[in-house]
């Protein structure tokens, strides 16, 4: 079983992530992503195998949170699953130039987050 | 409502602990609502008649829980109301008057305290909620594939659904009034935070009733959408309410 963080500036979202993942046997952390800093010191203290972000949060970008996740060899092996409300093509297309794991929409589920992450960790 | 699932109020300023104190009661078949202090506890109070029973910690910052007591009898509250507190307090806060039980804070509580509850509301000790509770549907929500991205685990998603009701139950009317404040930026961020959290959920209506809306107000013209939204997110809410 995995290491998951959750960033989702929604309360209830992360609520609803880490019960399903928690579940399924995962070690979760959910953090509200006041600043990136915060994210940054959560990856540091809790070393996950799985990221699981927001896209759009008005504190801590999620595709800023991507590149610098991306840019630090601590965390080169750290797998990024973005979930989103937004389902358009060229920010799908956009999520996948950021060479993220994996991306979905929340409007599938909480059972097609486990099922992702099952596949990712 | 029946007495299966009766809604007990756990008041803690700890709200782990709370939570857990809940757990164990959900478990034993009773709907659980939560507070952290006895001021928020007694406002809850004087608005929700379908509290049949209040577990209240007794240390907690400004109102402790014989004050609390106090106040909800002053209230007006007929109700069982128990005191959940440490080894050595016990024989003395049980002579208070209005007090219906003081139970200490260990380990038996777990077990001791749905049964006593039962016990108080004259009823049958509750049968495990694995058994019993889980409602054949909900208005609203794919029940089903809810329960089973949760393992089946009916207290899991009780207490997410009654964190949704608590977190949405004013949605509709708020969302409007930034509408019509002109506040169109942080209706459209309300309105999107709800749609995922309803589509992680399992809500079958409410996601497309608010993507409609939002390309409505986006286009301005949005007054034809504001009732299916809050049609569909009221009857999310009724069928929370009444589980």
């Amino acid at each position: 079983m995995a290491r998951i963080l959750v960033v989702d500036d929604s309360k209830m979202f992360r609520m609803l992530a880490s019960a399903p993942l928690t579940e399924a046997g995962h070690t979760v952390l959910a953090v509200d992503p006041l600043s990136i800093f915060e994210v940054l010191k959560a990856l540091y203290a809790f070393n996950p195998d799985l990221v699981l972000t927001d896209y759009w949060m008005p504190n801590c970008n999620g595709e800023t949170l991507v590149k610098v996740i991306r840019e630090d060899p601590n965390f080169h092996n750290v797998k990024i699953l973005v979930c989103s409300s937004h389902g358009e093509e060229s920010l799908v297309e956009r999520m996948g130039q950021l060479h993220i794991n994996g991306y979905i929409l929340k409007g599938k589920g909480m059972q097609s987050l486990v099922e992702r992450t099952a596949q990712l960790v | 409502m029946s007495e299966s699932n009766a809604t007990i109020l756990v008041v803690d300023d700890h709200r782990l602990t709370a939570e857990l104190t809940g757990m164990a009661l959900e478990a034993s078949g009773f709907a659980v609502l939560i507070e952290e202090s006895g001021a928020a506890a007694l406002a809850l109070l004087a608005g929700d008649a379908s509290i049949r029973a209040v577990v209240s910690d007794m240390n907690m910052p400004g109102m402790d829980g014989l004050a609390l007591l106090d106040a909800v009898r002053q209230q007006g509250f007929t109700q069982p109301f128990i005191l959940l507190t440490g080894q050595d307090e016990t024989g003395q806060l049980a002579r208070h008057p209005g007090l219906d039980a003081v139970m200490t804070k260990d380990e038996t509580v777990e077990e001791a305290l749905p049964q006593l509850l039962a016990d108080l509301l004259g009823r049958a000790a509750p049968a495990p909620a694995a058994q019993t509770g889980i409602p054949a549907a909900l208005p609203g929500l794919d029940l089903e594939h809810a329960l089973k991205s949760l393992n089946n685990n009916w207290a899991t998603l009780k207490m997410l659904l009654d964190a949704f009701r608590e977190e949405y139950l004013t949605a509709g009317a708020d969302y409007r009034k930034l509408r019509d404040a002109g506040a169109t930026g942080a209706c459209l961020a309300s309105l999107h935070s709800l749609k995922g959290a309803a589509g992680m959920l399992g809500a079958t209506r409410l996601p497309s009733a608010i993507a409609d809306l939002e390309q409505a107000i986006a286009a301005k013209d949005d007054l034809a959408c504001w009732p299916p939204f809050t049609t569909a997110l009221d009857e999310l809410l009724e069928g929370i309410q009444g589980l």
